[in-house]
């Protein structure tokens, strides 16, 4: 091999070498922008801890239950329209497989809680019922499946409180300490992972 | 045409530039103007341009929109533009393999 055809090929090198490194910076750089946003989760622990806050005033003013539905779909209809409003300021984010991934989970979540809302409260009483043990139940599933699609461990522990919770819930149903539990549960549980996710600006 | 041991690359994408809008793109959904002039730190003009150049070979796809009122501009990248870039990739590996 001549001595330029040597230069050359080192220069080549050189510069594939650079380019790799551009590219590895660039693939980086990108699943940084597409970071995981816990605002939802904050959004939606201080909404529903507020509204099992509201419903504990209610009961223990002696209130009747169709207050408690009202303050339900009060507080449920302003976490759908926050929701909207937050997704609509954010779309300009970077989007990648674990963001959607993510994003479908809580969708779906939130899309079936409400809709077992909804029939309950049209009638279903036994769906009622349930739904102080299925909710906390599912929302464990939600951080289960989360924790391991964006890759934060700790989220499984957050999923085991969540099912604790429902346990808690099924053999304490008649107590009224179960309303404290759940206010505890959504503040401390869901906006407080939220928060943690949204500061650290987790890569995706 | 830019030329190494295994053969010619893509001179659409060889700019560094260029490079870096693929590698940024490849991996997510899509990303708007200002995340990739971000991303890249060059001027608005500087992306414009090479923006068209890989639109034209139909590498990304540009879409405007509005958000809160402002123009939105998104670029994804297209089928043709993720098997150009692999492609890219391969033969740059290849190189380094082979030395």
């Amino acid at each position: 091999m001549s001595k330029s055809s040597t230069e050359n090929v080192v220069e080549q090198k050189s510069t594939a070498e650079e380019d790799l490194a551009l590219i590895r910076k660039m693939m980086l750089e990108a699943q940084s922008s597409a970071a995981i946003d816990g605002r939802h989760l904050v959004l939606w622990g201080s909404i529903l801890g507020f509204a099992q806050a509201l419903v504990l005033l209610n009961i223990g003013q002696a209130g009747d239950a169709g207050r408690t539905i009202l303050i339900w779909f009060v507080l449920l209809g302003a976490g759908i329209v926050g929701s909207a409003i937050l997704g609509y300021k954010y779309s300009q984010r970077p989007v990648n497989l674990a963001v959607r991934l993510y994003s479908s989970v809580w969708i779906g979540f939130c899309l079936t809680m409400c809709l077992l809302f909804v029939l309950a409260v049209a009638g279903h009483q036994e769906i009622l019922f349930s739904l102080s043990v299925v909710a906390p139940a599912m929302t464990g599933l939600a951080f289960f499946v989360t924790a391991s699609i964006i890759g934060m461990g700790w989220l499984r522990w957050i999923a085991l409180c969540w099912w604790l919770t429902a346990i808690a819930s099924a053999v304490f149903s008649n107590s009224s300490y179960l309303e404290y539990i759940f206010i505890f549960a959504y503040l401390f549980l869901m906006a407080g992972p939220g928060l943690v996710m949204t500061r650290s600006g987790r890569r995706a | 045409m830019p030329k190494i041991a295994n053969g010619p690359l893509d001179e659409i994408i060889h700019p560094q530039a260029r490079l870096a809008i693929m590698a940024f793109l490849n991996g997510i959904e899509g990303a708007s103007f200002t995340t990739l002039r971000d991303a890249l730190e060059i001027s608005d003009g500087n992306l414009s341009g090479h923006l068209r150049r890989l639109q034209e070979a139909d590498y990304i796809v540009v879409s405007k929109s509005f958000i809160e009122r402002k123009p939105n501009t998104f670029v994804s990248i297209t089928k043709k533009g993720q098997k150009a870039f692999a492609d890219y990739l391969a033969s740059l590996e290849k190189l380094l393999a082979k030395n």
